[in-house]
């Protein structure tokens, strides 16, 4: 018996990518793994949408690349838009082949599951993924309904949920697996300072849909998973700022429920939250960067045109985040426009950059990034070549006061690449943006051509 | 110890020697009639060598020879030699107030509270406070992390390192700026490196891994804390036989207080809390039970009080009850946000 180095993985925990960069930083790096994360909503506030995500976006080549198992105990499995959702990951090949179903109907079933996984995780096909992600949607069906409320039923079924959590906690352990579970709610009725007096986590009084609520399964559950997320909804009208939107844009007056994602409790993570949106013509969760004021937005804004140029083939470009998700599906200038270079058709791609002030934000794993939220962004781009012997990097922040000039860009990145260049255009498909950081590492998706 | 170094007379020494009594622990066990029969003089005078040999056979404890009543100590020597041991600063002034100074080195020390609470976190901070060189007030120990709930975060404990370097060489510059003396030289790595990590997934794995660290420690004499986190998570599950848990835990929580007497070091045990029904109405209490509550030296309870984290001491033999805020930080816990004092190591 000997103590685990912790200095041995130098690399913190490996994380599992939420396929949305700004949630991703908002989580540090995604769900971690050897860990029990649950995520708590009530119905429709996208506990299963974003568990379908994470299905998927576990396969990606920089998450985990691995197969996953979902355990549901509630309706029937949503194929439908798992095989929707999937098509928005365009850089996975036939990626519901990796993802394993297995539906539970009682707790002492999915004792039962869990048990039988101890034995086939050891002895998975070599060929095939490993197994790194099990979903249980939702731990609350089984034991909402099965048990009394009497105190030897109430014993009997903590007795269960420490039982599960042991086999789940050493599972992800055994095999550097991701569990996440999901959870509902119960309405909170009683008193300001908590059930009883009691109160978990960082938020003890949690709103979804202007009623206040509380993870169900109680105390004891609480006390068997690792980090808890909180997920909720409001819908917003949007008529005081109304006024300040481009009235003439319906995209930017439409309804919109606001969904918010909070850490009620996690080892690494601050009390904080999120708001993010799923907008119905993306077919996937991501997070919400958009400014708010669209008219002042556009007086600040720059059109930065990257035609990135590489000394080599394979370079590895990350332009990631937020860019993204200022590079909105509808708008048509941030399309990018297809236009003839040495007479090979391409499409460039444009970014547009608010002024506001920026942030950095490096992060060990992911080796250059940028981020936004309302009013940051910052991007970096670094080129590297396949040699790895030289990388240049470029970054730039972009402050109110700056007065940005495309050409100002475009020079830095030439002259960054005057040794015998080739000009690299980057094709970005139109509203695959969560996807975009996979879009990047895999070169297939760079036209790359000589000048 | 030999009886030549006793100091006595000459004369008494060789009555001694001559009488068979040669080394200290031949004396142990004698009483003061005896002995001066045994070497033909007064009793008044046997009695000032028994005492003369009691003292010298404590001074000599260290060495691991037989005491006249071996391993006991007056209490003043124990006052003595706990105004000398240092105690691991939890990097709240507050908490560290209402703790006496911090954790005690020697004592079992549990803390419980709601999940989200902060226990990890303390745990997680007095793992690294441990490691504080001495020239800055700590123990420069080295530390056991026992993990039973997966809850412990490299990348959190390496934050929380590299907070305390840092606070650290604001300190030297605060406090040394005249001297020319060495920078700090730790790095937040070498913090990692000092912790031995276990992670244990059922309880006998839990109590194996205990039974396994008096070993450990002898081999590692610089381990000053040991960190259970938590103590309770598998003995929640699965037991028929509550009689059985009883006696598991009453064993590990005995086993857990030698190891602490003997190598003087810390054991923190994190505890859950679980809703105790009597009288018809359920309260908040710390899990395992009411005998359980016995194995523990002192006990803190963390709780919410309105927004800010509450620490209360809840039993110690030497400290009064009291509760204090504290808060914890990207930095790790410190002091609450609302008396904005600043921390200093001491």
């Amino acid at each position: 018996m000997n103590p685990e180095s912790l200095l041995h993985p130098l690399l913190p925990t490996q994380k599992l990518t939420l396929g949305c960069p700004i949630l991703d930083r908002f989580l540090r790096g995604g769900l971690p793994c050897n860990s029990v994360t649950e995520l708590v909503s009530e119905s429709g506030c996208g506990k299963t949408q974003l568990s379908l995500q994470l299905l998927l976006s576990a396969q990606l080549s920089f998450s985990l690349a691995a197969s996953s198992l979902y355990i549901h105990s509630e309706s029937p499995f949503p194929l439908r838009r798992l095989r929707q959702l999937s098509l928005s990951f365009p850089s996975l090949h036939n990626p519901l082949d990796r993802i394993f179903i297995r539906p539970v109907h009682s707790a002492d079933q999915l004792f039962d599951v869990l048990l039988q996984l101890d034995v086939s995780l050891p002895n998975q096909i070599k060929t095939q993924l490993p197994i790194k992600l099990v979903v249980i949607d939702s731990i609350a069906a089984l034991f909402r309904s099965e048990f009394d409320n009497t105190p030897s039923d109430l014993k009997r079924r903590s007795s269960l949920f420490f039982k599960i959590s042991s086999k789940l906690k050493s599972l992800a352990n055994r095999f550097g697996l991701a569990v996440v579970v999901t959870n509902q709610v119960v309405d909170f009725v009683g008193p300001d300072d908590g059930l009883n007096g009691l109160r978990v986590g960082n938020l003890g009084c949690l709103y979804s849909s202007g009623r206040r609520v509380c993870p169900a399964l109680g105390l004891s559950w609480a006390n068997c998973v690792n980090s808890r997320l909180f997920l909720s909804r409001d819908e917003e009208v949007l008529n005081g700022e109304k006024s300040l939107v481009d009235v003439s844009d319906d995209e930017y007056v439409q309804r919109r429920t606001r969904r918010r994602i909070r850490v009620i409790f996690a080892p690494h993570l601050p009390e904080s939250s999120y708001i993010r949106v799923i907008v119905d013509r993306v077919p996937h969760i991501k997070s919400e960067a958009r400014p708010k004021k669209r008219s002042n937005r556009r007086s600040h804004m720059r059109r930065i045109h990257v035609t990135a140029t590489v000394f080599d083939q394979h370079p590895r470009i990350s332009i990631t985040a937020t860019t993204v998700a200022l590079i909105d599906g509808n708008d048509e200038k941030t399309n990018g426009h297809i236009h003839e270079e040495n007479g090979v058709e391409c499409k460039s791609f444009s970014l547009w950059v608010d002024g506001c002030t920026h942030e950095w934000i490096s992060s060990p794993r992911t080796p250059s990034q940028c981020y936004t939220n309302h009013n940051h962004l910052q991007y970096h781009i670094v080129l590297q070549h396949a040699d790895q012997s030289t990388n240049i990097e470029w970054e730039r922040t972009v402050t109110q006061e700056t007065q940005i000039l495309e050409e100002d860009y475009v020079t830095t990145l030439k002259q960054c690449t005057s040794k015998n260049p080739v000009n690299l255009n980057l094709t970005v498909p139109i509203g695959q943006f969560s996807t975009f950081n996979s879009l990047f590492q895999n070169p297939d998706n760079f036209h790359i051509h000589a000048s | 110890m030999e009886i030549c170094r006793l100091p006595v007379s000459a004369t008494q020494r060789g009555k001694l020697i001559s009488a068979g009594y040669t080394s200290l622990s031949s004396l142990s066990s004698v009483s003061p009639f005896d002995l001066a029969r045994d070497l033909q003089t007064s009793e008044s005078e046997a009695s000032e060598i028994l005492k003369a040999a009691s003292q010298s056979g404590r001074l000599d404890k260290t060495d691991g020879s037989h005491a006249i009543i071996a391993g006991a100590q007056t209490a003043w020597d124990m006052l003595h030699e706990e105004d000398l041991s240092r105690r691991i600063t939890t990097s709240c002034a507050d908490l560290d107030k209402i703790l006496g100074g911090g954790i005690a080195c020697k004592e079992v020390t549990e803390i419980g509270g709601v999940p989200g609470i902060g226990k990890t976190q303390l745990g997680i901070q007095l793992a690294v406070n441990v490691q504080i060189p001495v020239d800055f007030g700590g123990l420069g120990g080295k530390a056991i992390y026992i993990d039973t709930e997966g809850s412990f975060m490299v990348e959190r404990a390496l934050q929380i390192a590299e907070a305390c370097v840092e606070d650290m060489s604001e300190y030297h510059e605060f406090v040394r700026k005249n001297f020319q003396l060495s920078q700090v030289q730790v790095q937040p790595k070498d913090f990692l490196k000092n912790i031995f990590y276990f992670r244990i997934c059922s309880y006998t794995e839990q109590i194996a891994v205990i039974n396994y660290l008096e070993k450990f420690i002898s081999e590692h004499n610089d381990v000053k804390v040991v960190i259970i986190d938590s103590v309770t998570f598998h003995f929640r599950q699965d037991f028929e036989d509550m009689a059985l848990r009883t006696r598991l835990l009453s064993g590990m929580a005995l086993k857990l207080m030698k190891l602490a007497n003997k190598y003087s070091l810390a054991v923190v045990l994190l505890n859950q809390v679980t809703t105790k029904y009597s009288d018809g109405s359920f309260h908040l209490t710390l899990a395992l039970g009411d005998s359980w509550s016995h194995a523990c030296t002192n006990r803190v309870i963390l709780y919410w009080n309105g927004n800010e984290r509450y620490a209360y001491v809840d039993k110690s033999p030497s400290l009064r009850s009291a509760s204090a805020p504290y808060s914890v930080t990207g930095k790790g816990i410190r002091d609450s946000a609302s008396n904005c004092k600043r921390i200093k190591i001491m």
